[in-house]
């Protein structure tokens, strides 16, 4: 009787394992191996256009758009900018040999997704290593950098989403916030300490507005 | 004597474990058998069942879901409206028969399922104490719901392989999502129950041409995936539009945006996009009764989603949602997925003119918000050529 | 094919909790001992409402 017993156990253990398929189930598979983050830039920095950009008030295009940590932040902004009829290019991947040489104003959005950056087989500090390299090859072409946070205080959550706050901030000619994203005075704190230009609007949307 | 009193223990304790299966078995197959009333408005044109899409699900069985089809008659876009998928989340099937007994659609098609894994809404979570059903006072007396779990019924499903391999990603998740419909996109025409429902529903938008789908859910507000809508790659712009203009002039809690992760696999977002034409989409709404942290559980914490452990944690700013003593009721969420569809037909024509849809008859979200039970039809009103049941 | 498979594999799972009923019934029925006996009563009830499929 016993020997029964445990004989009908191994049998319940062993329908149980292959209980979805006729075919005995495969070792652990990996999902498919995420793209790498770009190396560091050694690709040439556009040339510099005819005369540096300077702030007047508004973001000048052509724009170029990317997320320091893959957040949607920047669909959302360069989406506003097409549907103003301004051009736009958005790449959340973008690298120093990205970036079009005809671009006046470099948007960064601030702020991470977990999976956003899982996704695209990153961190927090290879996006600040491309971004601030991207930085840096704009400002030597003579654009604009904006720091941009226009989703809200979801996304002023973790340290990741404030370590991708500060690095951009750090080398940002002009900020771009949304009054939710401010709604602690932050960043008009720190763009006063800072002297630096602040654009507020109240919605993504409202964006367009600082726009031209 | 001795022997005389172990009898009549025993027969004791038969005794009052048969009473005790009688009451649980009758309440258990009163919950499996309830069916729920969908008056579908004059717009609704057919109404099919899933099994006429694919032979992956037997006509009659338990997933053999119905369809209702808007179909203008002239030329536009196809949207598909899935509810249901997770029948622990009120509002899928909620918003769902909402548009059917109200949407009249005047371009293009639109096809709705309410109960998507109706299996799972047979049965509820085990030892999470959840109510049987959820009600709703409406114009004409109470509509009734049965309240489900996550994951299909292990009477129709059983038993679970030891790990769940994906098909076709061959990606490994956890077993009992075998029986979960949002991690079995695309699906398989000879796999288990809820492959084959989400086969079967694939063939439907691959056949029916769909041009993009809606996936209603609700999350608890531990979880940071709150309140936003997930875009598959073709959407990116779309959902951006609707999050932005919805959080700009209609919502008063933001609506986000998230990209859908490509190396997640089974999901609503990621695999029907993946695996047809349609860009696909999920929605996302705060439900407290998922909290991990709540108190009691009952029907009143599910439809008025007020929680003092809850409020409590959203005091000290440990949730991905506000939270207060107003809670999120029932009203406000079925308002912001009806929305949430509005908007992202309207975005969505906007951006793809080639695909336009024009509907009518959707209330708006203040209206829901104010009169939530005003706009379920009253079944003794019509004819019962428009009563289905689900 | 498949799904015949997996229907034959269900059918052998109800079959190997019919037996594991079997033998609790048995127990129950064997035993001297009170508390053993109202354990085994206790645990028949999820078997006897998988078989009924109710639960």
């Amino acid at each position: 009787m016993k020997k029964l017993i445990a004989l009908v156990l191994a049998m319940m253990m062993l329908l149980a394992a292959c209980g979805n398929s006729a075919a005995p189930a495969p070792t652990a598979a990996p999902a498919a191996p995420a793209p790498e983050a770009p190396a560091a830039p050694e690709a040439e920095a556009p040339a510099a256009p005819a005369e540096p950009v300077e702030f007047s008030g508004k973001l000048p295009a052509p724009f170029a758009i990317t997320s320091c940590g893959q957040s949607p932040g920047a669909t959302m902004l360069n989406v506003v900018a097409g549907q103003a009829g301004l051009t736009s290019v958005n790449d959340n991947a973008m690298d120093v040999s990205g970036l079009p040489a005809d671009t006046k104003t470099l948007i960064i959005t601030t702020g991470t997704s977990g999976k956003g950056m899982g996704a695209a087989g990153t961190d927090v500090n290879m996006e600040l290593d491309r971004c601030l390299a991207l930085a840096e090859a704009a400002k030597k072409a003579g654009m604009l950098v904006c720091c941009a946070h226009v989703e809200g205080m979801s996304r002023r959550t973790d340290a990741n989403d404030q370590a991708s706050i500060d690095g951009i901030l750090a080398i940002a000619d002009v900020v771009l916030v949304i009054d939710d994203s401010d709604s602690d005075g932050f960043f008009t704190n720190y763009c006063n300490t800072n002297n630096l230009p602040l654009l507020k609007v109240p919605v993504a949307l409202n964006a367009a507005d600082v726009m031209e | 004597m001795k022997k005389l009193s172990l009898n009549a223990v025993k027969v004791i304790a038969l005794c009052v474990i048969a009473f005790c299966m009688a009451i649980a078995g009758f309440l258990f197959r009163e919950h499996r058998t309830f069916k729920e009333t969908v008056v579908v408005s004059e717009g609704c044109t057919e109404v099919k069942k899933l099994s006429d899409y694919s032979d992956a699900i037997k006509p009659g069985s338990v997933n053999d879901c119905n369809v209702y089809i808007y179909d203008s008659g002239v030329e536009g876009g196809t949207f598909l409206i899935i509810g249901g998928s997770h029948p622990e989340e009120p509002t899928g099937p909620m918003v769902a028969q909402l548009l059917a007994e109200n949407l009249k659609v005047t371009k293009g098609k639109v096809f709705i399922i309410t109960r998507a894994n109706n299996s799972a809404s047979t049965i509820t979570r085990i030892g999470e104490a959840y109510p049987r059903f959820y009600t709703l006072e409406t114009n004409y007396g109470t509509r009734t719901w049965r309240m489900g779990q996550r994951h299909a019924a292990e009477l129709d499903s059983w038993p679970d392989p030891e790990v769940y391999i994906h098909y076709p990603s061959t990606q490994n998740l956890a077993n009992v999502d075998i029986r979960n419909l949002n991690r079995n996109w695309p699906g398989k025409e000879d796999g288990l129950l809820s492959e084959r429902t989400a086969f079967a529903i694939m063939e439907l938008i691959r056949n029916e041409g769909v041009d993009y789908t809606l996936d209603y859910h609700e999350a608890e507000l531990e979880y940071s995936v709150e309140n936003t809508l997930v875009a598959h790659d073709r959407g990116f712009d779309v959902a951006s539009m609707v999050s932005m203009t919805l959080t700009a002039d209609t919502f008063d809690v933001p609506i986000g945006m998230e990209f859908s992760p490509a190396a997640l696999r089974g999901l609503s977002h990621r695999d029907i996009g993946d695996h047809s034409n349609a860009a696909s989409f999920l929605v996302e709404v705060a439900e407290p009764m998922l909290d991990r942290i709540r108190g009691v559980t009952d029907e009143k914490l599910l439809m008025e989603g007020k929680d003092i452990f809850v409020i409590k944690a959203g005091e000290h700013g440990l949730l991905y949602a506000p939270m207060d003593e107003n809670g999120w009721p029932i009203e406000k969420r079925v308002a912001r997925h009806v929305a949430t569809t509005t908007r992202l037909i309207e975005m969505y024509s906007m951006m793809h003119p080639d695909q336009e849809i024009l509907v009518e008859g959707i209330p708006t979200y203040q209206e829901l918000l104010t009169n939530l039970g005003a706009y379920y039809r009253n079944p003794a009103a019509v004819d019962s050529s428009r009563v289905y049941f689900d | 094919m498949l799904v015949l498979i997996n229907g034959f594999i269900t059918l052998c799972t109800y079959g190997i909790a019919l037996f594991f009923l079997i033998s609790i019934v048995r127990s129950f029925l064997k035993t001297k001992n009170v508390q053993d006996a109202i354990v085994y009563a206790v645990m028949m009830v999820p078997f006897i409402l998988r078989m009924l499929r109710l639960k």
